[in-house]
């Protein structure tokens, strides 16, 4: 098998990933610690509401629909504008509608958009530590790489955040009216026409996420801190193999989900009495996350091994020296 | 018009005596009708001969019919003015009056006015009323030729047209209802239905050769035969019944089976198809099969022999909607059984043939008295033959039934009602559904608060006094128009004078019930201190620690507008439980109570006030249980964690738990 191989891609990227887990233990501190803060008020305001009322133990078991909306008509705020609220519950919330988000919700957007910041900034120390040959685990070296590089790569994640939301904009909402038209006659129309949406979607998704990796890539492989000269780079790379590049971000994206989804389907449920359990619960959730981000981070790691194989094979061998 | 003189005094006697089972009162309005569809201009041309008989003491002079295609006339209808603007011509349609004239008398087309609402819309007109030359004496009878075109919208509120598929709903002129205080008549309004007398119905229709043999109409089909130039024609009767719908398509799919449910009448249920719909073709025929028995040997037998039930394309408008002895039904190619449906629309529609086929009530004006009764009713049947359906959230045109949960019905699907009694509050459900704020009031109130209301009566007063009052209300007034008073009255002979006296107080008013424990403390009881005894045995008494029994005391308060009888439930250290029941009618309660130490006290713990609004705050405990609000932080929190992750919004749909 060549060394640019998918499976081999696939494996020297978590391989690569591996030997930075100090900087990876850092990044699930960081990220617990900002899923922490933003939910802090809410966790304390459901407290406030639920703690001494009996009539809310269902809650503890599990979901309870007609409670819940008992609990939201009461607290018509608890989670924000109640219209938007509702319009995000039946999927109608529009994209321009998102920044005006209100209470908790607006927080979760926060914190996505501040995981998005964050997981850039790191990305600069990944590329960094996987473009050199030495002191790959140094959480030292990362975070100096973090400093150099982090800025840069976060400007190609927030370009690759801009390309995600036009995406989604594009093969999402705009035809969306259209692949849900009463027009259409038969059922199956309404539901291929959704799905090729959808298909579109995730494959220009896809392309593009593959498009930042290769790029941040690049950006620690020249040690230069130009990003849009990376994103030259990333972009010539992925084009000129842009099936086995959709292929890895595949690979990856199934690496980082299938633990979440295992835990979202088999993880027990918890009822808030047992404390053991909470802990036990919390471990495992940390896992499944270092999991997720592990594997996001072998992306990188992969991209990065690749960029460097390619660039070696194309550069001509040295001239032979005959004395 | 004819005039038997001798047969009036027979008439009359008939009219004034209470219906009983099974018996129906002789036809008022039936209609003979030629029609043919013109598919380039979804034009339905045609004459109807309309013989009313005057079965009132008072005479007619006029006659008042409805154009109810008119509501798609133009954006000044009623019913225009309060939807949004069709795009395109399509949407658009109308009926029109060519010629109207008694049999053999003066053509009255001249004179015809438009009657559509007065002050309310000049510019509606979906009512019109015809002076007549000469007036109609109690036990007379009229017999009126009407030619008329109509032209069907695309589908919308329950008639129309899309593609190949037509349903023809409130096609034709048809007659305002026949009361003591006059025609009975309003504009077609976007948010009620319709009323109308019993009579036979005659239908002969034109049709394109290739929907022979799927033509779905009230009645039955009796005769098909081929015509001239590529068509059909099409003959459907029906005898005592309040309207006429008919459907067709010439790629439905038609399923006949026998029904003969242990001791009741044998029904012909008929299915007509959409072919993506196959996959649904056992959940509608099962819904009938077993609504049939189910409501049959509670509410009296189906009176018909034949139930036709269509199945219309997705994003008809046509779809859920109830005719006599026809109902529509709904669902979609991939619509899970998980979600109840299309069982659950089916058993809904499948009510109504009780609550407004049968007992013909007013739905424009008294909308809750079919829709509610039938929410109930079907929410009921529903539970016990289908199970709690789950809820279905569609994802790109793919719908996941989230079976790890359930909604309990009727109050998993009737929160709207509470919402709009804590926030809006427009109208109270005995205000005529016509003049309600918007459409949320006339859905909130007819179908969800009725249907919650019903149920808890039921839980409250027992579910078997309130069952057998409804049974008695139907049997007593088959094939009649009855009231809001009729309905209460039946409740308060049969299920007792608090029935009646809870669904009034449901029904008049426009706000919640609202009942909290507001206070729920305990402590050591304590000696009392203080200078005690009088002049030289007075002494003093220090202030101290309480020990030995606990003193408690609970406050329980009505914060809604509607009282409604609620037990009180006091959970005491020990395992004790005392239970007291309290009228509900003052502001509010307090029970003390000495013995052990007080745990919880909870309003209402077996949930019989569905109108409540607020569950949180039914009960407070003397100590804090942080377990319900630790486990929503915890899901919260790895949520936030991966809310990077598309797919992490899994996490956030109804059906995660964890």
């Amino acid at each position: 098998m060549k060394g640019d191989a998918l499976p081999v891609l696939w494996a020297r990227g978590l391989l690569s990933a591996a030997r930075t887990w100090k900087a990876l233990l850092l990044a699930l501190a960081l990220n617990a610690a900002l899923a922490l803060v933003v939910t802090a008020p809410l966790a304390s305001r459901l407290h406030d509401l639920l703690d001494e009322r009996p009539t809310a133990a269902p809650l503890a078991n599990g979901r309870d629909l007609v409670l819940e909306a008992h609990l939201l008509r009461a607290e018509s705020g608890l989670l924000g504008g109640r219209a938007r609220l509702e319009a995000l519950g039946r999927g109608e919330l529009l994209l321009e509608e998102l920044p005006l988000l209100s209470g908790p919700l607006a927080g979760l957007l926060t914190a996505g958009l501040l995981h998005a910041a964050l997981s850039g900034l790191l990305a600069g120390g990944f590329a960094g530590r996987f473009a050199s040959e030495r002191d790959r685990g140094s959480l030292a070296a990362f975070l100096s790489d973090v400093v150099r590089l982090g800025l840069p790569s976060l400007v190609l994640g927030l370009l690759g955040l801009a390309g995600i939301l036009g995406a989604f904009w594009v093969f999402v909402e705009l035809p969306r009216a259209a692949t849900l038209s009463p027009d259409l006659r038969w059922d199956q129309e309404r539901t291929g026409l959704s799905l090729l949406r959808l298909g579109a979607f995730l494959l220009a998704a896809g392309a593009i996420r593959a498009v930042v990796a290769q790029s941040r890539a690049a950006l620690g492989l020249s040690r230069s801190v130009n990003p849009l000269a990376a994103l030259g780079a990333g972009l010539g790379f992925v084009l000129g193999r842009p099936v086995k590049a959709l292929l890895l971000e595949v690979a990856f994206g199934a690496t980082a989900l299938l633990p979440l989804a295992l835990w979202l389907l088999f993880a027990p449920s918890l009822g808030g009495g047992d404390l053991r359990l909470l802990a036990t619960l919390v471990a495992g959730q940390q896992v499944v996350v270092l999991l997720r981000i592990a594997s996001r981070t072998a992306h990188l790691g992969a991209a990065s091994a690749w960029m460097r194989g390619a660039r070696e094979a194309s550069r001509p061998a040295p001239a032979k020296i005959e004395s | 018009m004819s005039s038997p003189k001798a047969f009036l005094g027979l008439v009359l006697l008939v009219a004034g005596l209470p219906a009983r089972a099974g018996e129906r009162v002789p036809p008022v309005a039936s209609y003979r009708i030629e029609a043919s569809w013109d598919e380039e201009r979804k034009v339905l041309a045609g004459r109807e001969t309309i013989t009313f008989v005057n079965r009132t003491t008072r005479p007619f002079d006029d006659v008042v019919l409805h154009l109810y295609l008119n509501g798609f006339r133009n954006t000044r209808s009623t019913l225009y003015r309060a939807l949004p603007r069709p795009t395109g011509s399509d949407g658009f349609g109308y009926c029109e009056l060519k010629r109207i004239a008694p049999s053999g008398g003066e053509d009255l087309t001249r004179r015809v006015t438009f009657a559509s609402g007065g002050a309310d819309n000049p510019d509606d007109r979906t009512l019109v009323r015809v002076p007549l030359t000469r007036p109609v004496a109690p036990g007379e009878t009229l017999v009126l030729e009407v030619d008329f075109e109509s032209r069907l919208p695309r589908g919308l509120l329950r008639t129309g047209w899309k593609d190949d598929f037509v349903f023809a709903g409130q096609w034709f002129p048809k007659l305002a209802k026949a009361t003591e205080a006059g025609w009975r008549g309003r504009p077609f309004h976007p948010f009620t239905e319709f009323f109308a007398d019993f009579g036979d119905y005659d239908v002969t229709l034109l049709l394109p050769a290739e929907v022979k043999g799927r033509v779905a109409a009230t009645g039955r089909v009796v005769e098909e035969s081929d015509a001239d130039a590529g068509r059909v024609r099409v003959r459907a009767r029906a005898e005592d019944v309040h309207d006429f719908a008919f459907a067709f398509s010439p790629r439905f799919e038609v399923k006949t089976e026998k029904v003969a449910p242990k001791g009741l009448p044998a029904v012909e249920v008929r299915l007509y198809l959409q072919p993506d719909h196959r996959r649904s073709r056992e959940r509608y025929l099962r819904a009938a099969r077993e609504g049939l028995a189910h409501y049959g040997s509670w509410l009296g037998p189906y009176p018909y022999p034949v139930l036709t039930i269509v199945d219309p394309p997705t994003g008809s408008g046509t779809g859920a909607m109830e005719y006599p002895t026809l109902l529509t039904g709904g669902t979609t190619w991939l619509s899970p059984a998980a979600g109840g449906e299309p069982g659950a629309v089916v058993l809904h529609e499948l009510a109504h043939q009780w609550f407004q086929g049968v007992v013909a009530t007013d739905e424009v004006s008294e909308a809750h008295l079919d829709e509610g009764l039938a929410t109930w009713a079907a929410a009921r049947a529903v539970t016990r033959l289908q199970g709690p359906p789950s809820p279905v959230v569609e994802a790109f045109g793919i719908p996941i039934a989230l079976r790890s949960l359930s909604r309990t019905l009727p109050e998993g699907e009737a929160q709207d009602a509470l919402d709009q009694a804590a926030f809006s509050r427009s109208d109270p459900t005995l205000r005529e559904s016509w003049r309600a704020l918007d459409d949320a009031a006339v859905r909130t109130n007819a179908y969800s608060r009725t249907a919650l209301l019903l149920e808890s009566v039921a839980r409250t007063i027992g579910d078997q006094p309130l069952r057998a009052a409804v049974g008695e209300y139907v049997r007593r007034f088959a094939f009649r128009h009855p009231t809001t008073t009729d309905f209460l009255d039946v409740v308060g002979e049969v299920a007792g004078a608090e029935a009646r006296a809870l669904l009034e107080r449901g029904w008049a008013s426009a706000g919640p019930a609202d009942y909290a424990v507001t206070k729920a403390e305990t402590a050591r009881m304590r000696p009392p201190a203080g200078f005690l005894g009088e002049g030289p045995r007075r002494a003093w008494a220090a202030p101290t620690q309480g020990r030995g029994e606990w003193a408690s005391t609970v406050v329980v308060q009505r914060l809604g507008e509607v009282a409604w009888p609620v037990v009180v439930e006091l959970r005491f250290e020990g395992g004790h439980v005392v239970k007291r029941t309290w009228d509900g009618r003052g502001e509010w309660i307090r029970y003390r109570a000495t013995g052990p130490r007080l745990l919880s006290a909870v309003v209402d713990p077996g949930r019989a006030c569905l109108l409540d609004v607020n569950r949180l705050n039914d009960g407070l405990a003397t100590e804090r249980d942080p377990r319900a609000a630790r486990a929503w932080g915890h899901r919260l929190r790895f949520l936030a964690q991966n809310v990077l992750e598309p797919f992490a919004l899994v996490a956030a749909l109804p059906g995660a738990a964890r």
